[in-house]
């Protein structure tokens, strides 16, 4: 009797464990990432769900896979594991790293077949940056943005600032920061400024600020295998960085969460953000204040990297598999869902025929906060695109942790980092 | 009624040597050598699988080098080995990997033998404390390490706030890169201390009474009593718990996924959780191996050290 | 009573962190941005979210499956080879004992990367019964069968084998049952040990169709960062710990005796 208990048990989990995937309609396996603020993994299914619901013989199967990081290690980790997603959303920046493990497929020849629909000068030169190497293009922008400042504009106008105003440089941004710290009975009620260092989006806002200090974190020459962290420009980010907390004491102290700071935004704990226009989304629905966005202030020039996820096709898919992942990729980088999900979560519409359909349009009339990152890519870069991207990135934000959290020189902290990448990119 | 065959008319000796495998006085027992790998075959196959083959498979691995994309392997010797030794990063690895597995072994131990001493003896909350301190015992990692992700957060936390309010610091403990590897381990200890202290409740129980009575009625204050009189009694299951306390410190890391990720700035980075970023998430392979060598071999001097006085078991009446 | 101060002082950090996660899961997550941890009154909205956000109920089948399955197998092999290095003389056995015992320094998730290599190389990645498969030698429950064994005086076995029964039945029906206890202590610790398991099944599985409760649970937690929504993953947490509380506060006597006897038990 016991026996038999044992080998139903037995005979259970070798059938959970070896599932077969006996299917009469073809299932995808659609891994994406949410590294922004917002229900926005719920979007992401209801745009799923539409086309499972036209599409019966091609189902999709969502996978949340966690932040960007996360979410990349994991599909790495899946292929490793010969289980490969039929399609992926991945980090723009991480193309070279991904064609140099030989995993996608560069998708000219579909894009040749379907010319009409997918007209690659449709989308903005600034998003095909990360997306295409070689000459050839690999991946099809869809959720991208560049950071914004958000400011409370409540805020501005109770310490005197003109709301209709915001800090051009980062001298008027200190100045500014300054007015907006609030103290209360010797604790610091609401901040100045927040740039967050730290969990999710690490190097991105550094890079933002190497950029407007005139610099560039790789070299533009040898995008694939060269990171200048030993540069003036990146030195002057670096402490730039620290002084706000340190120094003027307008930011909070140590490396500020990437995670929570939209939360302390709306909150009121924090006047001014450096954040991805993707948390628009988020930040118009919770916030009680008057808001605005701003291009992230100069300090030689303007300038911000790009950022968010692109739509990536898989090496050693089954061709009728790929076929349908490439319909389900038009399909969602089409005109009209790249305009919904812009409005939905506040990331820039990639195609700037999104721009001119009739939702955006009036979207952008009652909200132009959600302008400024489209405008602000004429002075836009492309995200750091080393290979090896995860252990590089890992390395910087060393660095740039201990140069905000602990008092080390900085001169040597980021020479230390630059020999560390270069090892790493040998 | 039992069946008496052949066997029973056999003098007791002669039976004996019968029953293959039992009291076997000479030469080998092939039978019972055949049964024994029968009965032992999955069990070592498995073994072979996953225990012994894997160490083959490190060392080999260690000694190469492989392309990050799963290109071929080439050979680079002592290479890895090298470049770890030369590589800041493998020492604060180190360093932390003995800071934490000192917090969260023998400090734990403590933890647990405070705990139980505490308990012990009260009737009533005894029960009520032994059931609370041990629940976390039960719950997988991850879940009491997002519990105290939620405490520790410094804009909302509970415990974040008191403790802002009573030091004044608002930079949260496991933001900041001197705090953060000894928070970490508190948290370990949380998980592991009930699990230690039911080990020393047993244990102070199987203490004969009339020997810390008898120390107490010739004038011995209670300090002296556990000193001389309970903690010799207690030694043995200390050496258990202490080894079992030190390889849980080596081997989990569940919590530092959670919470900080090996950092802020790699404070919080120890060696299993560096072998896991090499191995998959750089895709290391070459440096992963060379990693899981040292660990192992870490391993291995313990278990040297530790097993003759394990096998031997802690026998207690419990 | 003076000396009970200590015991109530332990208690409430052991109290406290459930009742603020209790609290903290029925708080709508827009009040911790204004530093607050709970409010009133409280909304189920929380938990509606986490349901919906994550596959929970193929998490726990997953759970389930992975445990129960490897148990089922474990005991088989436990007692097999327990049997074999408590009673039967042969060349190498402390040998052999020694090999198996070594396990317990080389926990299969110290060598996870070349586990994982293996696992893929014979087909059973991302499969739930690959996931099992470096456990089903235990070293763990070999080292309590065997010392269960051992406490039966071999008396018994020859008694029994001398009237008429073969090895197969003494084993079956003599000596099996004697060592429930330890069987049952195993047992409960394997299940416990395996439910939480997180590491291992990070790398071993990477769909979400075999994932385990734990590394559902870490998923949702990190997914702080799009946000720090502490009362979603609050809730999250509660929902994955509820059933072992339950379970704990019902059988409590059964838990603690399975742990204590686990250690303990010669």
């Amino acid at each position: 009797m016991k026996l038999r208990a044992l080998l139903a048990t037995l005979i259970l989990a070798l059938v959970g464990g070896i599932a077969p995937m006996a299917q009469a309609q073809m299932k995808l396996q659609f891994y994406y990432p949410v590294g922004v603020a917002g229900p926005l993994a719920k979007i992401i299914d209801t745009y799923v769900q539409e086309w499972n619901k036209s599409h019966p013989q091609v189902q999709v199967e969502p996978v949340f896979a966690g932040g960007y990081t996360e979410a990349y290690a994991k599909t790495l980790a899946a292929i490793q594991a010969g289980t490969p997603p039929d399609v992926a959303i991945m980090l723009s920046q991480n193309l070279n790293d991904i064609i140099g493990q030989n995993i996608v497929i560069p998708l000219d020849d579909l894009i040749k077949a379907d010319a009409a629909q997918m007209k690659m000068d449709d989308f903005f030169p600034a998003f095909m940056l990360n997306s295409t190497s070689g000459g050839k293009v690999w991946s099809i922008p869809f959720q991208r943005s560049t950071p914004v400042m958000y400011y409370n504009k409540d805020a501005f106008k109770e310490v005197g600032l003109d709301p209709n105003k915001p800090p051009q440089t980062w001298a008027e941004m200190v100045a500014a920061a300054k007015k907006l710290t609030k103290q209360e009975g010797g604790r610091t009620t609401r901040w100045g400024l927040a740039i967050p260092s730290s969990g999710g989006v690490d190097t991105w806002l550094y890079e933002a600020l190497t950029i407007a200090a005139g610099g560039l974190l790789y070299d533009a020459n040898n995008s694939c295998c060269k990171v200048l962290l030993a540069s003036k420009p990146a030195e002057t980010a670096a402490q730039f960085l620290r002084d706000l907390g340190e120094k003027e004491k307008v930011s909070p102290p140590g490396a500020i969460n990437w995670g929570t700071t939209p939360n302390d935004f709306v909150a009121g704990n924090v006047a001014m953000i450096y954040y991805t226009t993707g948390g628009l989304g988020f930040i118009r629905n919770n916030a009680k204040f008057e808001f605005g966005t701003a291009f992230l202030a100069k300090d030689q020039r303007f300038g911000a990297p790009t950022g968010g996820g692109n739509f990536y096709l898989f090496k050693g898919t089954p061709p009728d598999r790929q076929k349908a992942a490439w319909e389900f990729t038009k399909w969602m980088t089409s005109t009209d869902i790249l305009a919904r999900w812009s409005i939905d979560s506040g990331y820039v519409a990639p195609r700037k025929s999104s721009w001119e359909t009739g939702v955006m349009k009036e979207y952008v009339g009652k909200y132009p906060q959600a302008i400024t990152a489209r405008d602000q890519l004429q002075y836009a870069h492309a995200e750091l695109p080393v290979k090896n991207i995860i252990e590089v990135k890992r390395a910087i934000v060393t660095a740039i942790q201990t140069i905000v959290t602990t008092t080390q020189p900085i001169g040597p902290t980021l020479a230390e980092a630059q020999k560390r990448v270069d090892d790493i990119l040998k | 009624m039992p069946r008496r065959g052949v066997l029973s008319t056999l003098s007791a000796e002669a039976r004996t040597l019968a029953v293959p495998g039992v009291h076997a006085r000479r030469g080998t027992n092939w039978s019972a050598a055949w049964l024994a790998a029968a009965l032992l075959a999955p069990t070592l196959v498995f073994l072979l699988l996953f225990t012994y083959w894997p160490l083959v498979v490190s060392v080999v691995g260690s000694f190469q080098r492989f392309g990050r994309g799963g290109t071929a392997p080439r050979w680079v010797g002592w290479q890895n080995y090298w470049d770890l030794w030369n590589d800041a990063l493998f020492h604060q690895v180190l360093v932390n990997t003995g800071i934490y597995a000192l917090i969260a072994g023998p400090v734990a131990v403590a933890f647990g033998l405070g705990a139980a001493v505490a308990v012990d003896g009260h009737r009533r909350l005894r029960l009520v404390a032994r059931t609370l301190i041990f629940h976390p015992v039960l719950l997988p990692t991850v879940a009491i390490a997002a519990t105290w992700l939620f405490l520790l957060n410094p804009v909302s936390g509970p415990v974040a706030t008191l403790i802002t309010r009573l030091t004044g610091r608002a930079q949260g403990l496991l933001e900041d890169p001197h705090t953060a590897l000894v928070t970490v381990a508190l948290v370990a200890i949380y998980k592991n201390c009930g699990l230690y202290m039911l080990f020393f409740l047993a244990g102070l129980q199987a203490i004969p009474r009339e020997l810390q009575e008898g120390a107490r009625v010739e004038g011995a204050s209670e300090w002296r009593v556990f000193r001389h009189v309970t903690w010799p009694l207690l030694g043995p299951i200390t050496f258990y718990v202490t080894v079992t306390a030190a390889l849980d410190a080596l081997r989990n890391v569940d919590h530092i996924f959670v919470l900080t990720r090996g950092g802020p700035a790699n404070a919080t980075n120890v060696l299993l959780y560096e072998t896991y970023l090499k191995a998959f998430e750089f895709w290391d392979t070459g440096r992963a191996s060379a990693l899981t060598v040292l660990m192992v071999a870490l391993l291995l001097a313990l278990a040297v050290l530790v097993m003759p006085r394990l096998e031997r078991g802690v026998h207690y009446e419990a | 009573m003076r000396r009970d101060w200590p015991a109530l002082a332990l208690c409430l950090p052991f109290l406290g962190p459930i009742a603020f996660l209790f609290l903290a899961s029925f708080t709508p997550s827009r009040e911790f941005a204004q530093g607050r941890y709970w409010s009133f009154p409280p909304t189920l909205e929380n938990f509606s979210q986490a349901w919906q956000s994550a596959t929970f109920v193929l998490y726990y089948r997953n759970t389930v499956l992975y445990t129960v399955g490897l148990l089922a197998v474990q005991l088989v092999t436990v007692t097999l080879a327990g049997y074999a290095l408590a009673r039967l003389r042969f060349p190498g056995r402390q040998a052999v004992f020694y090999a198996v015992l070594l396990q317990l320094f080389l926990p299969p998730v110290v060598l996870i990367l070349p586990n994982f290599l293996t696992l893929r190389a014979i087909g059973l990645g991302d499969t739930l019964t690959g996931l099992a498969m470096p456990y089903i030698a235990s070293a763990y429950g070999i080292f309590l069968v065997r010392q269960g064994f051992r406490s039966i005086p071999p008396e018994y076995d020859e008694a029994a084998m001398l009237d008429g029964a073969g090895r197969v039945r003494v084993l079956w029906h003599v000596l099996v049952p004697m060592i429930r206890p330890h069987l049952a202590a195993f047992s409960v610790v394997s299940l416990i040990y395996h439910w939480n398991e997180f590491l291992w099944p990070l790398v071993a599985t990477s769909s979400n169709r075999n994932r385990v409760l734990a590394v559902g649970l870490q998923s949702f937690t990190r997914a702080s960062e799009s946000g720090a929504e502490w009362g979603l993953i609050c809730a999250g947490t509660l929902i994955v710990i509820a059933p072992l509380m339950l379970l704990f506060v019902l059988f409590q006597r059964v838990f603690i005796q399975s742990f204590t006897q686990s250690g303990l038990k010669g």
